[in-house]
This record gives C-alpha cells, sequence and structure tokens, in this order.
C-alpha cells in the first residue's frame, strides 16, 4: 500500500517552485482501480510521476514504494516502431536481468502469462507499427505486467481511443486488481466508465487539493461538479439537459427501452415529457415497435418526430 | 524472423566481409594474383608484391575494417540514445573539434613556419584527438547541466555549427597550399596509415566497441525514452556518460587517424535494421560492426579502382555508394524507423 503524508507535489526550478498539488494525504491499497481524475494541467501527470520517482516531492512523505516494485504505463510515444510486440513486453524482465538481457524459461514463461492476461497473444509476432492505438496500450500494460510489481500507474490510457477499446482497457485494469491483487492508479477523463469501473476516486480540485472517495459518494456531494462546472450536463441523471424550447408538453404512454429512447429523442428536440399533457403519444410494443399519434401509426422515432413538427 | 534466416543472413555478411577483405587486399593500382595474396599472408612469400601486402594494402586493409565498425556502431548509439534516425557519430561534434584543432596546426602552423617540418600523420591525429576531446569535455559539461537528450542533441549540434565556422574563417584567411593539405585531410582516407597506427587505432577502437558491447542493455531501454529508462531500472546519467564516452573514443580515433569520414556512421544502421529487422543491440551491433567494416572495404576498393592511378578521396566514394543504396531500400522498405 502506498500511502502519502502531507505530499506537495509541481515543479521547482531554479529560483522558485510552483506548486501544483498540496496537502496530500492519499492510499492506494492492493486490489484497488484508483482513478483519478481533474480537468487538464491541473497536475494529475505529476502527481503521478512524483509516485512513480521520476520526480521528487517538493514536500511532505511518500510511504509504501519499495524500488522496482511499481511498473508504468504513460503517455510517452515509444518511436522504435519497428520493434517486435513480444521484445516489448520482454523488457517488462529488464530489471531483473544482468548486462547481457539473456532471458530465462522463467522470463519467457512470465512474459507468456502477461501476453495470456492481456489477450494479445495474435499479435506477439507483430511489429508496433502494424498496431491500432488500442492494441499498443495493451501491449504497454502487458509489459507493465511483466515486470510483476505490486503497482501500476497508468497515465491516460484510454486517450484517443473508441468506446469498445475505453471499456476493453477499464475492464482488463479492474481484472487485474481483483485477480491479480495489484494496486492500480489511473489517471483518466473518462467520467462515465470511471464512475462505473473504479473503486475509488481521487479528484484534483480547483484550490490544489485532492478530494477521495467512492464515485457515488462524489456524485451526490456535488465535488464533481465543483471541479468540473458542467456546462449542461447533469451528472446526477448522466444526461445532458436540454430546454424544453416549444413549450408543447406531451404526455408519452410505453415502457422499456423503446419508452426511454422516445424520451430521450423528444427532449433532444425540446417538447417538454408531462403526464396528462393534450397531446398523446402511445407506444404499442407488438412485432414491431409503432408510435400511435393521434390517428396516426408511425414506425420509427424519426417519423413520429417530423409528424409532432407538421402539427404546429 | 525465424531463426534460420537470421543465422543464413548472418553467414552471409560475413561471407561477404572475407570476400571484401581479400578483394581489397589484391585489387588497387596495381592488381596481386589471388595465390600470390594468400601464399603472402599466410606463407613465406617475399617479393615486391608481398611488400606491398604488408607494408601498404593489409594495414590500409585493416584500417577500413577498423574504422568502418568503429564508425557504425557510434552511429548506431547516437540514433538509439537520441532515438533519431538522422544522428550519427558526428551529432556530439567531435569530428568538428577534430577539423578545428587540424585546421589550425595545418593552416596556422604551416603559414607561421612553426610546424612546417611537422606535419606529418602523428602530429595530425594527435591535433585532431586534442580537438575532440576538449569538444568532448564541453558536451560531458554541459550534459551535467540539461536533463533531456534533445537539448544534448542540440547542444552537439550548435558546437559543430560554431567550430564549423572557425574553420571556415582559417580556411579564409589561409594560404591556397595550405588550404589543398586540410582538404584532402577533410576528405577522408585510410591510405595513409603505417602499422604503428593502426595498432594504436586498434586499441582505442576495441576499447570503444568493448564499452559499446557491455551497454546494450541501456542501448535497448534508451530506445523507450527516459521515463521508461528509470523506471526499469537503468541509472540514466551514467549510461548516457558512457555512450558518449564510447562513441568520442570510436569517433574521435577515427577522426585522428583517417579524416571525418561521412556516411558510414549514419548510413549502416540503417542498412542493418532493414536487412535483420531488430530493434535488440544485442543482435544490431555485431552486424552493425561487421556491416560497417565490409561498407568501407567496399569504398575504398572502388576509390582506388575508379581512378585509375589516382586514389579518389574516400568520402566521396562513400556517399556516392551509401546515398542510392540506403535510398533504394528505403524506398522498397517505405520507411525508416529507429
Amino acid at each position: 500500500m502506498i500511502t502519502s503524508n502531507q505530499l506537495v507535489v509541481g515543479y521547482a526550478s531554479n529560483s522558485e517552485e510552483s506548486v501544483l498539488l498540496e496537502d496530500l494525504n492519499l492510499q492506494l491499497r492492493e486490489g484497488e482501480l484508483v482513478c483519478f481524475m481533474g480537468p487538464n494541467g491541473i497536475g494529475k501527470s505529476t502527481l503521478l510521476r512524483t509516485l512513480a520517482g521520476l520526480q521528487k516531492p517538493l514536500g511532505g512523505e511518500l510511504k509504501g514504494i519499495e524500488k522496482g516494485k511499481l511498473s508504468l504505463v504513460l503517455t510517452d510515444r515509444i518511436t522504435a516502431t519497428n520493434m517486435l510486440v513480444y521484445d516489448l513486453v520482454a523488457y517488462g524482465r529488464y530489471p531483473h536481468l544482468s548486462w547481457n538481457i539473456s532471458l530465462r524459461d522463467e522470463d519467457h514463461r512470465i512474459i507468456e502469462e502477461a501476453i495470456a492476461l492481456t489477450q494479445i497473444g495474435h499479435l506477439k509476432y507483430k511489429r508496433l507499427y502494424q498496431l491500432s492505438d488500442g492494441q499498443m496500450q495493451l501491449v504497454m500494460i502487458a509489459r507493465a505486467l511483466a515486470q510483476q510489481t505490486s503497482v501500476i500507474l497508468l497515465d491516460e490510457p484510454t486517450a484517443h481511443l473508441d468506446l469498445n477499446n475505453r471499456v476493453e482497457i477499464m475492464n482488463l485494469l479492474r481484472k487485474l486488481a481483483r485477480q491479480e491483487r495489484k494496486a492500480i492508479l489511473v489517471c483518466t477523463h473518462e467520467l462515465d466508465l470511471a464512475l462505473q469501473t473504479a473503486d475509488w476516486i481521487w479528484l484534483a480540485t480547483l484550490n490544489k487539493k485532492v478530494v477521495s472517495g467512492i464515485p457515488e459518494d462524489l456524485v451526490l456531494n456535488g465535488s464533481f461538479d465543483e471541479v468540473f462546472q458542467f456546462k449542461g450536463f447533469d451528472l446526477k441523471t448522466g444526461k445532458i439537459e436540454h430546454e424544453a424550447h416549444r413549450n408543447k408538453p406531451i404526455q408519452l404512454i410505453g415502457e422499456g427501452y423503446p419508452y426511454l429512447w422516445t424520451k430521450n429523442a423528444l427532449a433532444r428536440c425540446g417538447y417538454e415529457v408531462q403526464e396528462g399533457a393534450a397531446t398523446v403519444i402511445q407506444i404499442q410494443a407488438k412485432e414491431k415497435t409503432i408510435w400511435q399519434l393521434g390517428d396516426r401509426q408511425l414506425t420509427s422515432v424519426a417519423d413520429l418526430i417530423m409528424a409532432l413538427a407538421e402539427r404546429q | 524472423m525465424n531463426e534460420t534466416v537470421f543465422w543464413s543472413r548472418g553467414l552471409f555478411l560475413g561471407f561477404l566481409f572475407c570476400l571484401l577483405l581479400v578483394a581489397d587486399v589484391a585489387w588497387g593500382s596495381i592488381s596481386i594474383p589471388l595465390n600470390i595474396v594468400l601464399s603472402s599472408l599466410f606463407g613465406s612469400e617475399s617479393s615486391t608484391f608481398s611488400d606491398i601486402i604488408w607494408q601498404f594494402r593489409l594495414p590500409k586493409a585493416i584500417t577500413c575494417i577498423l574504422a568502418g565498425s568503429a564508425l557504425a556502431t557510434g552511429g548506431l548509439m547516437m540514433q538509439s540514445l537520441f532515438r533519431n534516425p538522422l544522428a550519427g557519430p558526428d551529432v556530439l561534434g567531435l569530428s568538428s573539434g577534430a577539423s578545428l584543432a587540424v585546421a589550425i596546426v595545418i593552416l596556422i602552423g604551416q603559414s607561421t613556419g612553426v610546424g612546417s617540418n611537422l606535419i606529418g600523420n602523428w602530429s595530425v591525429a594527435t591535433a585532431a584527438s586534442i580537438g575532440g576531446s576538449i569538444v568532448l569535455l564541453i558536451v560531458i559539461f554541459i550534459s551535467k547541466f540539461v536533463k533531456d537528450n534533445t537539448s544534448l542533441l542540440i547542444i552537439g549540434l550548435m558546437i559543430s555549427a560554431a567550430t564549423s565556422s572557425l574553420v571556415g574563417i582559417l580556411q579564409f584567411l589561409s594560404k591556397a597550399e595550405d588550404l589543398q593539405i586540410f582538404l584532402i585531410w577533410s576528405l577522408g582516407s585510410v591510405g595513409s596509415t603505417h602499422w604503428g597506427e593502426v595498432q594504436v587505432l586498434a586499441i582505442i577502437t576495441f576499447i570503444g566497441l568493448g564499452i559499446a558491447f557491455f551497454l546494450q542493455k541501456p542501448l535497448n531501454v534508451w530506445l523507450l525514452g527516459e521515463n521508461y529508462a528509470t523506471n526499469l531500472g537503468i541509472n540514466t546519467s551514467r549510461s548516457r556518460f558512457w555512450i558518449v564516452i564510447a562513441t568520442a573514443l570510436l569517433t574521435g580515433g577515427v577522426t585522428a587517424f583517417c579524416g571525418p569520414i561521412a556516411f558510414v556512421g549514419l548510413a549502416v544502421p540503417h542498412l542493418v535494421r532493414l536487412i535483420i529487422p531488430t530493434t535488440n543491440h544485442k543482435i544490431l551491433l555485431p552486424f552493425v560492426m561487421v556491416t560497417g567494416a565490409s561498407l568501407l572495404l567496399f569504398c575504398d576498393m572502388v576509390s582506388n579502382l575508379a581512378g585509375g592511378a589516382q586514389v579518389l578521396p574516400l568520402n566521396a566514394i562513400t556517399s556516392l555508394i551509401g546515398a542510392p543504396l540506403v535510398i533504394s531500400m528505403v524506398i522498397s522498405n517505405k520507411q525508416v524507423r529507429v
């Protein structure tokens, strides 16, 4: 477990110190996935680099970091793109090898294990320039696993990835925390994913502090709203706020997913859904979903919205 | 890449190297029959031919081997340290420093009459070593203050530019005949070394290559950049220091005895990566050494054969042969990667 006590991080140049985050009393426990969130430029990467020993803290103390017991996945690009995936994963074994870097059977076994855990067996003999961004992140995570450290720190591992890959990476990290009992810290901007996968959230606030807690508490006590100052996004419902600019209330009758998504479309198009309104839409779920508006029967949400517009 | 392809390409390169070595000894302004070459080397042949071989051709061929492998290894180390495919052994500014010192000896020493009798190989070599060493000390001194490799690279290039302009001023101010001596030196040559010089060059080269060989782990790790290198337990400032020292020994030694030989250090690592696609220095280092030696042997042979009685300048040949070779391989492989 890593514990920080009144830790201060930031940059020190020759004459002046610029403090980014201070009074940090944080814990990173084994078996837990912690998502570290906050606006750009607030000092997330700096804290991560300080925890990793890449830069010195400006004050306070850090406990529980043993040498060689921490691995990293950074945003640094690997420029040697001619490298084999297997060779990159093998770098994880380097701290355990002597000057002539000959891999023992034991090392090959550990590399294969890391490859199996991240399910990149089919990429083993590909070169880095042949990989997609998502595959590259999996390879970097495999490399960190091959290091066999109790702590893994990752800096924005899901940046530039599509939704599917983002979910895959976060699920993998959670699995590694649970199954392999690793302590995992992820800097991320993926609010929705973090809320659903993290065991614990560190939230860098605008007054140079870090608030920590489980995701739900931070949503309910408004910490997220304070930090991110959402513009038109309601975190508690997870939806974008719409203005009912048409001033035409509609009563919607139905159930299940068709009901939810029809309501979504109506809100997006500026209609307010209201119990007992004059205009009534009834959703009938038969073989096909049918929307009944007055005497018209419509077969898609698009047609329904069009029909509503014609009425005006 | 599977093992058999790897070994067969390795064997092919080794065979090519031996072939070029024998050919370089046999061919020149006077061609020597192959059987006499072999009997001079291994038997007790004593004739004019064997004198030519032992006194002239063999030291020249060995200089080619030493210089080629030294420059190519230096280039590989710089490309890996700086993660830059355009880096070569001269990016640290050593060759420019050596050039400046040699320019001072030839252009000023000659015209003031101080060194008129001293302009031999040894004085040029000594001047080049001193010039290169001074630049090396400056680079190491500055590298204590800069944290990242890119700054080091820029500083090396700036020192190169500054010393080159000093050389330019010296050239502008000097007499035509002195200028020609300096110009010939700056075009590079492997033909003016005798056994004594070859011995010194060999010792310097072996020390440099030895250090490089022990640096294979940090060289691999530097490919991932400084942050990962630190995390993987590499002492970054110490390994950077030794990489700079090894490159300085290799480049400085060659420049002292052969002049600033262009292109080999930049091109050979790329050629090797195209022949053997790997990023592992354990494999790259020996291949780069053998390929560098082979390329310089070949270039020397061409420079001796193409000009008839006249030996063409080595730098012209290395670039003329190397550039199209690399361009064609790059085009067929689409992209150059470190």
